[in-house]
């Protein structure tokens, strides 16, 4: 067992979402950046899908209770274990008593904790993703509190591996993301278009697992019009009628009314996982995507 | 030609479009598509997402390009007159609502901008059958249509944080349905007590996933009718 002392900013159960059901409303959920959650299972010898920690921004105080196995991944939070700098990217061994103080993301923003044997959550729709809007998920549908006790689904045998550490090269100001054009990009101007790629945006601290949103505004010189709800993804980048921009991430809706301006690539939507409050981002075009010819057919 | 064109959505997704209006013939042309896709291509694709007029189909590539995927798409779309006469006919449900007052708190202001009476707004809210177009935006969020064109107006200015399960709600040239507590933007003009989203008991254990594909968590399903019936106003 582990012993939530303290929750952190926001964390939560989550593994690799419930797929599936998208059609009725129900989102895909699941850890956000699924390189970051996948490697942490991987290396203490769990299956994929095993429920794990996401820890945002600011990270928990835990107590374990028990000898286990675990693996730090994702943002550096600048972790101690009893005091001392703990290492990201391999399994651990941690005794009863030991205490695992996540500290704050210093780069990145996002860290995931497993443990061997995957963490026991309640399931909904075949996944333990906790989504709060409908108490789904982790532990009773909502973010972990202080006192909360974690228990272990199952023993694993313990086997120490490790992975080489890909560092996060020193955030580049501003983060490019790459995307292809979404279903009504080209119902802007040549003009609009061109200025979205050269303006810089700076994430909102008014982000979280359902939208990551931005400061600037972008005003196309013609209005968009509305239109009938549509399916959108994570990784979809709306525009509201008031000119604010909606990154969508895995919590988010299933299906919008607002014009999808582009979809990011898989990779820059784990790169988009990590961005943190005042991070500043530009988008460009995959490379691949400007031949028309591969676009529409 | 087939009744859409294709577009990609992403790097792992076609978003197929049909005529951009809520309309029953083209939800039965996704409908019918939607099953086209799940006899003929099983392989490869993860998941579909249909809306009114459009249907993303989430494919794996390990299994398909987006270009071929495409073409495949506009082949089997040819097969839509033929797959539309094999669709079942869709259930009708009706659904007890108790309109205004507490249960419907827009009731009163969606008169006064519509100029006609609470009474008026209800009488024509019942008098149609509803078709079920889509469930999506939030779990369990039922969109139907159409309402009576005099109770066409826009959404709120201030969508409202939560809005209780079963509320009916109205917005544009739609009425719709918020089987579990969201928030939400829409006009609430009455709410039924009616379970019509069923979430299954949170559970420790592993599923296989064919067991769950095939439960629809919602009464309500694409393509069924309803009818709202009206309750004598409770005593609060």
């Amino acid at each position: 067992m582990i012993l939530v002392r303290r929750a952190g900013a926001f964390t939560s159960i989550q593994d690799l979402g419930r797929p599936g059901y998208r059609r009725y409303g129900i989102p895909l959920g699941g850890a956000l950046d699924r390189i970051s959650a996948r490697l942490a299972n991987r290396l203490v010898g769990n299956g994929a899908h095993a429920p794990l920690l996401e820890m945002t921004s600011t990270g928990p105080l835990l107590e374990f209770q028990a000898e286990m196995l675990i693996a730090l991944t994702g943002a550096d939070f600048q972790a101690k274990l009893n005091g001392l700098p703990v290492p990201r990217c391999r399994g651990l061994l941690v005794c009863a008593g030991d205490l695992l103080d996540l500290g704050t993301a210093r780069k990145g923003y996002r860290a995931y904790l497993a443990v061997a044997g995957g963490l026991q959550a309640q399931r909904h729709w075949g996944s333990c993703s906790t989504y709060s809007p409908a108490k789904w998920g982790g532990l009773r549908g909502e973010a972990l509190r202080g006192g909360d006790l974690l228990q272990v689904a199952a023993q694993l045998p313990l086997r120490l591996r490790h992975a080489t550490q890909v560092e996060q090269k020193k955030t580049k100001h501003p983060l490019t993301l790459s995307c292809l054009p979404g279903p009504e990009w080209d119902s802007f101007s040549v003009q609009s278009r061109m200025d979205f790629f050269q303006q810089i945006f700076t994430v909102h601290s008014h982000s979280n697992r359902t939208a990551i949103r931005f400061r600037e505004k972008w005003l196309p010189d013609k209005k968009p019009r509305q239109l009938l709800s549509s399916p959108v993804l994570p990784g979809t980048l709306q525009l509201t009628h008031g000119g604010e921009l909606l990154l969508l991430m895995h919590d988010g809706p299933t299906t919008g009314g607002y014009p999808r301006l582009v979809v990011l690539t898989e990779e820059s939507l784990h790169k988009a996982a990590q961005l943190a409050p005042n991070q500043k981002v530009v988008f460009t075009l995959q490379k691949q995507s400007t031949e028309k010819e591969w676009l529409y057919l | 030609m087939p009744p859409f064109s294709c577009t990609p959505l992403g790097e792992q997704a076609l978003l197929m479009q049909f005529e951009q209006k809520i309309d029953a013939a083209v939800l039965r042309r996704i409908m019918a598509m939607e099953q086209l896709i799940q006899t003929h291509l099983p392989k490869g694709i993860r998941e579909l997402i249909p809306a009114y007029a459009s249907l993303a189909v989430l494919f794996e590539d390990e299994h398909w390009t987006y270009r071929k995927l495409a073409e495949a798409m506009l082949d089997l779309g040819k097969l839509i007159p033929e797959a539309i006469r094999h669709l079942p006919k869709g259930r009708t449900h009706e659904i007890p609502v108790q309109y205004g007052g507490r249960n419907g708190p827009d009731l009163t202001t969606v008169a006064q901008k519509l100029k006609l009476t609470e009474d008026e707004i209800v009488e024509r809210h019942i008098r149609r059958t509803y078709l079920v177009y889509m469930l999506g935006f939030l779990p369990g969020f039922v969109y139907l249509g159409k309402p009576d064109p005099a109770l066409h107006l826009p959404r709120r200015e201030k969508p409202r944080l939560k809005v209780p399960a079963g509320s009916i709600a109205i917005a544009a040239e739609q009425t719709g349905i918020y089987t579990l507590e969201s928030p939400g933007g829409w006009h609430i003009i009455g709410r039924t007590t009616q379970n019509l989203f069923n979430t299954p008991q949170a559970s420790n254990k592993k599923k296989k996933p064919e067991e769950a594909e095939n439960r629809s968590p919602s009464l309500l399903r694409r393509g069924d009718w309803v009818k709202f019936v009206a309750l004598s106003q409770a005593t609060t």
